[in-house]
């Protein structure tokens, strides 16, 4: 049976133009909420089409609940990220993952809502040397399962960082930053056919694309915005301060790649 | 001789929650007897050791944190002139030597007592000709500017390492207390500590010549790296301003006045 697995942000999702439309529980966000449904609607339909028999939908912004489940596609399974379990009901019989409505990593130029993780406290992430952001993570915790990303949805950048973290991925640029808290975005209706067509050609040419693998064992770090967060995260066990800011973990399995910060 | 007291929170003795330096909040009343006693101890020291001005500059969130009527009558009060202003009011008359009273370290600084540069929210780092740079330095320079060496330096451990290091180490510092990460301290007893602190005060007049005032080689080029590229974003926009990427702007400064500030 042939599974597909789908993540979902906010601030990459199209018509979301505006910082304070990602605050949960917003006016903002609810007027929001319906274009969540439309991107993910859209990827669920080119998923089936191309021969999905089974599709989960992971809700990961904030602190989740972010779907307006009447409105979503009724074949779907749905489910919660929770702490490090970043896609908890991911496993090796999963053909792909997608990404709808991702972010750049934080940092990035010309990005909508870039951050990792946390935009409060966390000012850098690094995986095995490199900078990483929620994209890799998700990539590299499905490639523990031998499961390749096939598609991201989201902003320029976000699409830009996917296509060098895993070449070949299906991107689909929704919208541009015009500065971090605003965007110039196509509109939700424009995007269900881009993100539809995407969705089905990356299922059915799943075999071109590698999971992203980590070679283990290997190393992560978090640069924290303020010390106060690195003081509580060096105090963990297996945890090593490098510097007033930032504290670095050794990764033994792709699975606690945020473990412990 | 006179002497000009730049003033800060949280390096005083007895203040060792975030609460304490909230302006306007219940813990930050209760606080306002230890800063001005801590204050009240520097002046002391001041006048003992010859002092004929002295001033007071309230700088903690803009000023209004003591009570004038607290305040030891030989000192004149003033507070930062806001309106993106950042330079104390040396010019309006002449100062031999400075203290930086409740002193803390600058961002990023491990076992310092709320180490900020600026803004605790929003600033990462920030560099002055390359160097890393607090707040600390920002007075120096600003002192310097007007030839006023800063010769006492008051708060945590950190803050005072800080001092040694920019200004060498015949500055007197006065260590009230020690971080133990960013959020506690050990302080010493209030008492104890406004004993040293006007000690100090009083030793630092009688050894001003020792200290140099801290000069700014300038045109100065400034960067600040901020936590968010929304502050970047939007400090950007204004004059003279360069972007370095996502969250870092640089400008040049051709005084120290300009030295923080967009």
């Amino acid at each position: 049976m042939k599974r597909i697995y789908i993540v979902v942000d906010m601030e990459g999702i199209s018509g979301v133009r505006l910082a304070e439309q990602c605050a949960c529980d917003t006016p903002a966000w609810r007027e929001a909420r319906p274009w969540i449904a439309s991107d993910v609607n859209a990827a669920v339909s080119g998923a089936f089409s191309a021969g999905a028999e089974e599709v989960v939908v992971c809700d990961a912004h904030a602190r989740g609940n972010n779907l307006p489940l009447d409105l979503i596609d009724p074949r779907v399974l749905l489910e919660e990220a929770f702490e490090h379990q970043l896609l908890p009901g991911i496993s090796e019989e999963f053909a792909g993952i997608f990404v709808v409505g991702a972010h750049a990593r934080a940092g990035t130029p010309a990005a909508f809502q870039d951050h990792t993780w946390n935009q409060e406290s966390w000012y850098r992430f690094t995986l095995a040397g490199d900078q990483c952001g929620e994209i890799g993570m998700w990539a590299a915790y499905a490639g523990h399962f031998s499961v390749p990303l096939l598609m991201v949805t989201g902003d320029a950048a976000a699409c830009r960082e996917a296509e060098d973290f895993v070449p070949g991925v299906q991107a689909v640029a929704v919208k541009e930053a015009i500065c971090r808290d605003r965007a110039r975005t196509i509109h939700p209706r424009a995007a269900v056919n881009l993100i539809a067509s995407a969705a089905e050609q990356s299922v059915k040419r799943v075999s071109g694309i590698e999971p992203a693998r980590v070679d283990l064992p290997n190393e992560v770090e978090v640069e924290y915005t303020k010390t106060e967060f690195a003081d509580e995260a060096a105090r963990r066990i297996g945890a090593e301060r490098v510097d007033s800011r930032t504290v670095k973990r050794e990764l033994g399995s792709t699975l606690d790649l945020i473990k412990g910060f | 001789m006179n002497v000009y007291i730049m003033t800060d929170m949280e390096g005083i003795s007895g203040i060792n929650r975030e609460e304490q330096c909230k302006s306007e909040s219940d813990e930050w009343r209760r606080s306002l007897p230890l800063m001005e006693a801590e204050f009240n101890a520097a002046i002391a020291g001041a006048a003992t050791g010859g002092a004929r001005r002295i001033v007071l500059n309230d700088a903690h969130g803009g000023g209004e944190n003591i009570r004038l009527a607290e305040m030891d009558s030989r000192a004149e009060y003033e507070r930062p002139l806001g309106g993106g202003n950042m330079m104390p009011a040396l010019l309006d008359g002449k100062f031999e030597i400075g203290f930086h009273i409740g002193a803390h370290a600058m961002s990023g600084t491990q076992d310092a007592f709320l180490d900020h540069t600026q803004d605790s929210v929003n600033w990462h780092n920030y560099w002055v000709n390359g160097e890393k740079w607090g707040e600390l330095a920002q007075f120096a320079a600003y002192m310097g500017h007007f030839d006023v060496p800063l010769v006492l330096v008051t708060g945590d451990e950190a803050a005072c390492a800080e001092a040694r290091a920019l200004l060498g180490k015949d500055v007197e510092t006065v260590a009230v207390k020690i971080g133990l990460g960013r959020r506690h301290a050990r302080c010493l007893a209030p008492s104890v500590a406004h004993e040293k602190v006007q000690e100090a005060a009083a030793r630092a007049l009688r050894q001003k010549d020792r200290i140099k005032p801290f000069k700014v080689k300038l045109p100065a080029e400034v960067v600040v790296e901020f936590n968010s590229t929304s502050t970047a974003d939007n400090v950007a926009a204004l004059p003279g301003i360069e972007r370095v990427d996502a969250r870092t702007v640089k400008k040049i400064a051709q005084s120290a006045r300009e030295l923080v500030g967009w």
